[in-house]
C-alpha cells in the first residue's frame, strides 16, 4: 500500500478529523481571502478618494508690487500668455489628466435679455464669457455651486456651444439645442457699459446651447448686469476666439491642470516650476490640495489598521494551522511506529501526511474561494456599495458629477492576488506538516518501539 | 545454519551503564526461540537491534552473514523481519485486511482465514475485534511481509490464558510449518514452555538453556 492510499483511507475514515481540518483551513482561507479583500479595497478606494477629491494646480498671472517715485505702491496685474506647446510640456511633467485653459472675454446677443443689474440699460446688456476646454472643470461646477441641469457640458471635442444659465434660458425661453448668434462686447471701467467699438463690430460667432446649469447664488440688483453670476457664459475656446478675433492656442485667462492622485501634486509642480520657457516673473502656480490634506492622514491610518490586522489574522491562522496539525501529527505516532518498524521510510510517512493535509487543503481552498466571492461580494456592497467618489473622467466631464457611474465594489480581487493567497496557505500548511513531522523525523525507530511496548502512545 | 545472529554486540545507553555485553548469539529458521528475563534487562534491546530499528554500540547484527547496515537498516525492517507488539499495534483507520496489505502485496483475506478471521471481520474496523482477534491480525501482517525473521515482544501480554495459548500454537506454527524464525522476548513461563530455544538475558549477558520438554 502506497503513501497516497493510506492517505486516502485516512480522510475516508476519519472523517471527524478530516472534517475538522477542512473547516479549520476553510474559514482561515475566506478570512484571509476577505481580508486581503479589504486590504485592497481601501487601497482603492483610497485612491479613489484621493483622485475624487482631487488635486490640481493652476498657471495665473502674477501680480507686482512696486514703489513709484512719489513713494505710492503700485500694483501690476500681468496677464498670462501660455500656448499650448508649453501646456503640452507641462502636461509631459508628470501624471496629468487634464489641462483646462481658460480665456475669458464678454458677449451679447440679440436674442438674449440679460437679467438686469444695477443701473441696467440697453447698452449694458452683456454677459461674462468664460471659454474653456472643459467646463465641468470650472470652479464653481466643481465645487457644485453650478450644477448641469440639462443638456452636456463643454469639452474639448465641441466647437461653437455654449452653457448657460437656467434663470437666462427660463427668461429668454432658450432651451439646449437653440442655435444663437454672440456679438463681441466689452465694458467700459468703470461704468460696467457696453462699448461699441468698430473695431469688433464685425465679429461673431455662432453658438449652440448644449447643457443648461443650476446656480446656487442668489440674483443681486446691486451687481452690474454684466456681474451677475447668472448671466455668465461658458462657451468652448473657438467662441471667444471668434469674437476677440484672436489667435487660437494662446491662453491668457488661467490654465488648471489636473492630476490623477494628489500625493504626487508637490512633485509635478517641482518640475513645472523648473521649466526654463515660462517666465515665472509673470506667471505664478497656485496649488489646490486642501481637500486631500484634510484627508490624508486618515486615509494612511485606515489603510495602516487594515495591514496591521492583516498581519494579525495571517499570524494567527497560521499559528493555529501549525497547532492543530502538530496536535493532529501527535495522534499519529503510533501509526508512524507501526510503519518504520515496517521498513517504511521517514520520507514516505511525511510524504503521506502531507499528501492527506493537501488533498483536504485544495478542497478547502476551492470551496473558499466560491464562499469567499459571495462574502467579498456581500460585504463589498453592505460596506462600500453605496460609495460613488467623484472620479475625473470624460464620462464626468461630458455629464458632470451626476452622472459619474457609482463604484459599487471596491472589495475585489484579482485571479492573481487570489492565487498567490492560496499560495501561501499551502505554503503555510506544508510548512505546518513538514514542522510537525519532525517530531516523528526525528525519532529513532528504537525510541518508537519501546515507546509503543511502555504504551508511551 | 544460523539466519541472523549477533557477534559481540555491546550497547549501552551511557558509559556507567551497559544494557548488553559482547552478546553473541545465533537464531536459526524453523524454531521458536524465547528470551526470558526481568524488565529492564534489555529484552526489548536485543529485538530492537535484531529487527534493525537500532545499531549496536559494538559489534554487529547479521542477517544470513551480512551486516544489517549493508543495505540499511530500513531496508532490512522492510525485507527481513517483521515485528509482533504486546499492544497489537494496528492502524485503527484501518481493516483487518487493510493492515495486512500495508507491508505486502500478497491477498490479505487467505492469510487471515488461516489465522481464524472470517471475511466479513476482516472488513471490519479492527478496533471492533477482540484481543485475540487483534494479535491475530498483528500476526497476519508480520506473516503476509514474508520475512525470515518474526520478532515478538510479548505477543500474549495483554491476552488471556485461552487465547495467549492460541497466539502461541500460530506462533509455533509459523516456526516449524512456514519455516520462520521466532524470537520471543516475554516473561510468560507458559509461551517460554512451547519454545524450542530458550534464552535468558541477566545483567547483559544471553544464557542459552535447554528447550523445555513440552507438556502433555
Amino acid at each position: 500500500m502506497n503513501f497516497v492510499q493510506r492517505a486516502m483511507l485516512y480522510i475516508s475514515r476519519k472523517k471527524g478529523k478530516t472534517a475538522s481540518l477542512f473547516l479549520v483551513i476553510f474559514v482561515v482561507s475566506v478570512f484571509l481571502i476577505s481580508c486581503f479583500g479589504v486590504l485592497n479595497g481601501s487601497k482603492r478606494l483610497s485612491k479613489d478618494i484621493r483622485a475624487s477629491v482631487g488635486a490640481a494646480f493652476y498657471i495665473r498671472a502674477n501680480t507686482q508690487v512696486s514703489m513709484n517715485e512719489d513713494g505710492q505702491t503700485e500694483v501690476k496685474e500681468n496677464q498670462i500668455r501660455i500656448t499650448q506647446r508649453e501646456i503640452d510640456q507641462i502636461m509631459g511633467t508628470g501624471e496629468i489628466i487634464y489641462c483646462n485653459p481658460v480665456n475669458y472675454g464678454f458677449a451679447r446677443s440679440d436674442a438674449i435679455e440679460f437679467i438686469a443689474g444695477k443701473n441696467h440699460t440697453e447698452e449694458s446688456n452683456m454677459g461674462k464669457v468664460t471659454a474653456l476646454r472643459f467646463s465641468a472643470l470650472a470652479p464653481q461646477f466643481i465645487e457644485k455651486t453650478a450644477v448641469l441641469a440639462e443638456g452636456t457640458h463643454i469639452t474639448d471635442a465641441d466647437s461653437g456651444k455654449i452653457l448657460i444659465s437656467k434663470q437666462l434660458a427660463d427668461a429668454n425661453h432658450l432651451s439646449v439645442g437653440d442655435k444663437l448668434t454672440l456679438l463681441p462686447a466689452k465694458p467700459e471701467k468703470a461704468e460696467i457699459a457696453y462699448k461699441d467699438d468698430q473695431s469688433l463690430k464685425a465679429a461673431y460667432a455662432k453658438v449652440e446651447i448644449s447643457g443648461i446649469y443650476q446656480l446656487d447664488a442668489e440674483k443681486s440688483a446691486n451687481k452690474p448686469t454684466v456681474s451677475i453670476p447668472h448671466n455668465e457664459i461658458y462657451a468652448s475656446l473657438d467662441v471667444l476666439n471668434a469674437l476677440q478675433e484672436s489667435e487660437p492656442d494662446i491662453y491668457t485667462g488661467e490654465v488648471d491642470f489636473f492630476i490623477a492622485d494628489p500625493a504626487e501634486l508637490h512633485s509635478i509642480t517641482g518640475n513645472v516650476r523648473a521649466l526654463q520657457t515660462i517666465d515665472w516673473g509673470v506667471h505664478l502656480i497656485r496649488t489646490n490640495d486642501f481637500q486631500y490634506l484634510k484627508i490624508a492622514e486618515r486615509l494612511s491610518s485606515m489603510g495602516d489598521l487594515v495591514k496591521i490586522l492583516l498581519v494579525l489574522v495571517s499570524a494567527v491562522s497560521a499559528l493555529f494551522l501549525i497547532l492543530l496539525l502538530t496536535m493532529r501529527m501527535r495522534g499519529r505516532m503510533q501509526e508512524a511506529g507501526v510503519l518504520l518498524a515496517a521498513g517504511i521510510p521517514k520520507g514516505q510517512i511525511a510524504a503521506g501526511f502531507l499528501w492527506e493535509a493537501l488533498s483536504v487543503a485544495l478542497t478547502a481552498l476551492v470551496l473558499s474561494h466560491i464562499v469567499s466571492l459571495g462574502a467579498i461580494n456581500f460585504w463589498g456592497n453592505s460596506l462600500l456599495g453605496e460609495l460613488s467618489p467623484n472620479l475625473l473622467n470624460d464620462e464626468t466631464l461630458r455629464l458632470g458629477t451626476n452622472g459619474a457611474p457609482q463604484i459599487h465594489n471596491y472589495l475585489k480581487l484579482n485571479a492573481m492576488e487570489t492565487l498567490l493567497i492560496y499560495l501561501c496557505q499551502i505554503i503555510v500548511i506544508m510548512a505546518s506538516v513538514f514542522v510537525s513531522s519532525i517530531m516523528i523525523l526525528r525519532l529513532k525507530p528504537k525510541e518508537i518501539l519501546s515507546k509503543m511496548t511502555t504504551g508511551g502512545f | 545454519m544460523s539466519i541472523i545472529k549477533t557477534c559481540n554486540v555491546k550497547y549501552s545507553y551511557d558509559k556507567n551503564r551497559s544494557i548488553l555485553k559482547n552478546l553473541s548469539a545465533e537464531f536459526e529458521t524453523g524454531k521458536i526461540y524465547a528470551i526470558l528475563g526481568p524488565s529492564g534487562c534489555g529484552k526489548t534491546t536485543l529485538l530492537s537491534l535484531l529487527g534493525g530499528l537500532d545499531s549496536p554500540t559494538e559489534g554487529q547484527v547479521l542477517f544470513q552473514e551480512e551486516d544489517i547496515r549493508q543495505r540499511g537498516l530500513a531496508w532490512h525492517r522492510k525485507h527481513n523481519v517483521a515485528f509482533i507488539f504486546q499492544s497489537y499495534n494496528l492502524i485503527d483507520y484501518m481493516t483487518p485486511a487493510e493492515n495486512v496489505a500495508l507491508t505486502s502485496k500478497l491477498p490479505p483475506l487467505p492469510i487471515l482465514e488461516r489465522l481464524g478471521l472470517t471475511k466479513e471481520e476482516s472488513k471490519r474496523n479492527v478496533l471492533k475485534l477482540s484481543g485475540g482477534q487483534q494479535q491475530r491480525v498483528a500476526i497476519a501482517r508480520a506473516l503476509a511481509s514474508d520475512a525470515s525473521v518474526i520478532l515478538a515482544d510479548e505477543p500474549t501480554g495483554n491476552l488471556d490464558e485461552d487465547t495467549a495459548l492460541e497466539i502461541t500454537n500460530i506462533l509455533k506454527e509459523c516456526a516449524h510449518q512456514m519455516n520462520k524464525c521466532v524470537i520471543i522476548a516475554t516473561h510468560s513461563n507458559d509461551l517460554a514452555r512451547q519454545a524450542d530455544v530458550l534464552m535468558k538475558l541477566r545483567k547483559g549477558e544471553l544464557q542459552i538453556l535447554a528447550a523445555p520438554a513440552p507438556e502433555n
